[in-house]
């Protein structure tokens, strides 16, 4: 079912450089407090919707990591008026793409629909936002899918299974620390209490935006969505999220080898601001990121690939969270280097590149992220995902156009600033390698 | 009245009588007041028509294109036929997956970071890839920078630098990449799959090539890759997007025209495929079981395959509503998903399904499967899953349009598969002139077949 969790921070990396201005977005909420935006795209007769609840995995209480993506699981099992799995079956007749996501922050429902099939959609998506319906023999079979989704993603897989765990650790104790999947301990613990009382607890108008990308007007979508959503009720209950707690700074190091591990990886992580904590320092070290370590001439690829003949690396930062957002760069070393080198070389490399940027560089790098802008005319997928996404983080809808002006607006100085800032934050160091016997070259 | 007519008239009244048996379902099914759903519906089905056109350039050549302006972007994907993985040499394989890493790190007046600069700030989306038959690009460009998009483009064929500094890590890279593979089972499962289905064929390779070749391969054998492939007589193409006829010829002409006539027309024997073999497992330490599954299918333009596509989306399809996850998954939980899908490769046309599950619901799983294909072969589809298959392809038929890239892939397919030009005003017909009578038939002829498995993970089976 939620094919894309993993891909949620990935995409909002390759995705955010083209969010601004050139949306158009538009947006109305309904008296319930349902949050609607509306990008138009008439390229063709078909719309995107994603209705993205504010709720995720870092909302779970202790002892029940894994209920926010069960949830998501059950939300296709039925409801009072559509029993059973009928509503798989209505998409599917109805030639609608449909799946959902569970992340650290939110749990997404979305849909690609010919025009002719929005009702339809919108009508089930309404439906499903307070009717739903858990039965004791679709509870335990999604409780036991969830289980094996968690083999199949993260357990089969080594690295998957060592990035997991040196996530737990740089998130430790914050409601960001436990993985989404859940524990295969607690998962099997789950209730069907724990989910109906958990989706009354955030299942609501009031708590969710729903984003539209197509081939629809303004006034239409307002029409449409008043009509099948405008009747629900607002939770009468105060809805609750967690605070995050400030992180204490300090330096974490895990170093392990493993059986099947076939290429090395090291990784510097930082916690660091996001868009809702500090937008400015945010922004700066989104900026210094995409210099440092993406694109086809990143600093890492002009000096620790090309000189130091590291075999590959990159670095991103997340910044578009509830919580704090996190900076990791990450390379595959020369193997005739020593590990503890290649971590000191990653480490000083990060204060080596703010060293070497200046602001020709820097107009150079602000100029290659927003030229990505132009593309969210072209997929409705693309606009409805990240206005959605940003709008689901609380940005209004000037903050979400001025995405372009807050890069824009990135000084040398701010960047200066902020990986200072980073430097004395909460860092882990990762070393993970084969076993030694296997070592061979190349 | 002649027979013709007759029989026109007859087909005609059995699709309203199908039409309106599915709406009959569609509605008499649901509790709730879906009739209103659609009956008050203020939005309704729009028609949509993209126009495909083709445009002969002086020397000849062929491009298919759909124009839109709904967007300031224009899409070219083309590729160079017998020029893919399977046609590399023996002690070279990878060779065209290493031209497709090197084009884009330098060429004509341009070093590395000037060319990767250049197509940043222009926003430029510039793929190179090779499949087992072609070399294919792909090309996406804001319509106001083609003319940056032709340079780079007659830059990258005609002269591309292919640095030794850039082969040294672009080496360490794909070895890197090899092994990273072999961390992953089901990557393992899939070159062993592959290596099983074509035996010694090199549509078995691993695409990414042999680390031992990857590290022998000289800036020479690049240049002779390019030499070889990129020419007029194994070029195909398509486009779309914000551009006019006029434009795109002039576009086409500036950057391929001065591509050589000839190709070196290489050629591969026939594949022999290998559709029934003995169960095989490979032994590794995981908590899940993964398997893989073959069998024989049709082609792209055989007659069987609307029929067999069809028994085969209500089959395995990628929904949650498909039999195999009905069974295994919402009925069982054994699985996050189990799926079959008809691969029509030329020569090669195969199902092909999988799944994964912890070892201890490995046999119960097994059995599901066997019994599903059993009961498909015996008993053929339901009309209510032949209409909701119907139908969703019908409705999803749009889709498609997503972007313009989609669209000018697309063109791209209907010149590969010889699906001809009109074919997006035709598709809808061959669904619907396919029967349940046809699907039956198929299931019949295709799924009476027993599936060959290669599994990896623990041991299955109790010595």
């Amino acid at each position: 079912m939620s094919k894309v969790f993993c891909l949620i921070v990935g995409l909002s990396l390759a995705c955010f450089p083209a969010c601004a201005k050139v949306f158009g977005a538009e947006e109305f909420y309904l008296d319930n407090g349902l949050r609607v935006v509306v990008v138009e795209n008439h390229r063709a007769p078909i719309v995107k919707t994603m209705l993205f609840y504010k709720v995720g995995a870092m909302d779970e209480m202790a002892g029940k990591s894994g209920l926010a993506h069960l949830l998501e699981h059950l939300m296709f099992r039925g409801t009072t008026s559509v029993p059973a799995s009928q509503f798989n079956t209505l998409m599917l007749e109805n030639g609608v793409d449909f799946n959902a996501f569970t992340s650290k922050d939110f749990t997404a429902y979305h849909a690609l629909s010919d025009i002719s099939r929005l009702e339809l959609v919108l009508f089930l998506e309404a439906d499903r936002m307070h009717n739903l319906q858990i039965d004791d023999a679709a509870f335990s079979g999604e409780q036991k899918v969830v289980y094996q989704e968690r083999q199949q993603r993260v357990e089969n897989n080594v690295k998957s299974r060592f990035a997991e765990n040196a996530s737990q650790i740089l998130w430790q104790n914050t409601p960001y620390g436990h993985p989404v999947s859940g524990t295969l301990e607690e998962i099997n613990a789950l209730t069907k209490e724990d989910a109906l009382s958990f989706y009354r607890s955030f299942y609501a108008p009031n708590n969710a935006v729903l984003a539209i990308a197509g081939d629809i007007t303004f006034d239409e979508a307002k029409k449409v969505v008043q009509k099948y959503f405008g009747a629900i009720k607002k939770s009468t209950k105060p809805i609750v999220h967690k605070n995050f707690p400030k992180i204490e700074a300090g330096i974490y190091q895990i170093s392990k080898e493993m059986e099947d591990v076939q290429t090395p990886k090291i990784t510097v992580s930082y916690i660091i601001p996001s868009i809702t904590t500090d937008k400015k320092a945010a922004f700066a070290l989104s900026v210094f990121a995409s210099y440092f370590g993406s694109g086809g001439n990143s600093y890492m690829k002009r000096t620790l690939i090309k000189k130091h003949k590291v075999v590959s690396g990159a670095a991103s930062a997340d910044i578009f969270a509830r919580g704090y957002g996190s900076f990791t760069a990450s390379i595959t070393p020369n193997p005739q280097t020593k590990d503890e080198d290649n971590l000191t070389m990653l480490e000083n490399s990060v204060l080596e590149a703010l060293a070497a940027l200046d602001e020709d560089l820097l107009a150079l790098e602000k100029k290659k992220m927003l030229s990505w802008l132009v593309y969210t005319k072209d997929n409705p997928e693309n606009a409805a995902y990240l206005v959605g996404h940003m709008a689901a983080l609380g940005l209004n809808l000037k903050e979400i156009e001025a995405y372009e002006q807050n890069i824009d607006s990135v000084t040398l100085e701010d960047i200066k600033k902020a990986v200072a800032e980073m430097q004395k934050a909460k860092k882990l160091l990762t070393v993970l390698m084969p076993r030694k016997e296997a070592g061979d070259e190349f | 009245m002649n027979f013709k007519k007759k029989v026109f008239l007859i087909l005609n009244l059995f699709f309203i009588a199908v039409a309106m048996y599915a709406v009959y379902v569609f509605f008499y099914k649901t509790p709730v007041d879906l009739q209103d759903v659609a009956r008050n519906a203020l939005l309704k089905e729009k028609k949509f028509e993209l126009k495909v056109e083709e445009i002969v350039l002086k020397d000849g050549l062929k491009v298919w294109i759909a124009e839109d302006h709904s967007a300031p972007i224009v899409a070219l994907d083309f590729y160079f036929s017998s020029a893919g993985y399977a046609f590399d040499e023996n002690q070279k394989q990878g060779l065209s997956a290493m031209v497709a890493a090197l084009l884009d790190e330098g060429a004509g007046a341009y070093e590395q970071e000037a060319f990767s600069n250049l197509l940043e700030m222009n926003a430029i989306e510039l793929d190179f890839s090779s499949d087992d038959e072609n070399f294919n690009v792909s090309l996406t460009v804001p319509s106001k920078n083609l003319d940056v998009a032709a340079s780079v483009l007659r830059a990258v064929l005609f002269e591309p630098h292919f640095a030794a500094e850039n082969i040294k890590v672009v080496q360490k890279q794909m070895a890197e990449a090899v092994k990273m593979n072999s961390e992953r089972p089901e990557k393992v499962l899939q070159k062993h799959f592959k290596q099983t289905f074509f035996g010694q064929h090199p549509k078995g390779r691993d695409g990414l090539g042999k680390i031992e070749d990857i590290m022998n391969i000289t800036r020479a054998d690049l240049l002779s890759f390019v030499g070889n492939h990129f020419a007029k007589d194994n070029l195909i193409m398509a486009m779309a997007g914000d551009i006019s006829k006029d434009e795109a010829q002039k576009f086409l002409s500036d950057v391929f025209s001065n591509l050589p006539e000839k190709s070196a027309g290489l050629e591969l024997e026939k594949p022999e495929t290998f559709y029934v073999f003995e169960p095989q497992h490979i032994q590794r330490k995981m908590p899940q079981v993964l398997a893989r599954f073959v069998l024989k299918g049709t082609e792209r333009l055989s007659e069987d395959f609307y029929a067999l596509y069809m028994a085969t989306e209500i089959f395995g399809g990628a929904g949650l509503s498909s039999r195999l996850n009905l069974t295994s998954r919402e009925k069982e939980g054994l699985t996050y998903g189990a799926y079959m899908y008809l691969n029509a490769q030329k020569d090669a046309p195969r199902l092909e399904g999988g799944f994964a599950t912890s070892l201890e619901n490995y046999e119960k799983m097994e059995k599901i499967l066997f019994d599903e294909f059993e009961k498909m072969a015996n008993d053929g589809v339901s009309q209510k899953e032949f209409n909701a298959v119907k139908n969703n392809m019908l409705a999803s038929f749009n889709l498609r349009f997503k972007s313009v890239s989609d669209i000018s892939s697309m063109l791209l397919y209907m010149q590969k598969e010889n699906l001809g030009m009109d074919f997006l005003q035709k598709r809808n017909e061959y669904v619907l002139n396919t029967t349940r009578d046809d699907v039956n038939r198929a299931a019949k002829k295709y799924f009476a077949q027993k599936p060959s498995i290669i599994t990896i993970g623990e041991s299955l089976r109790k010595e």
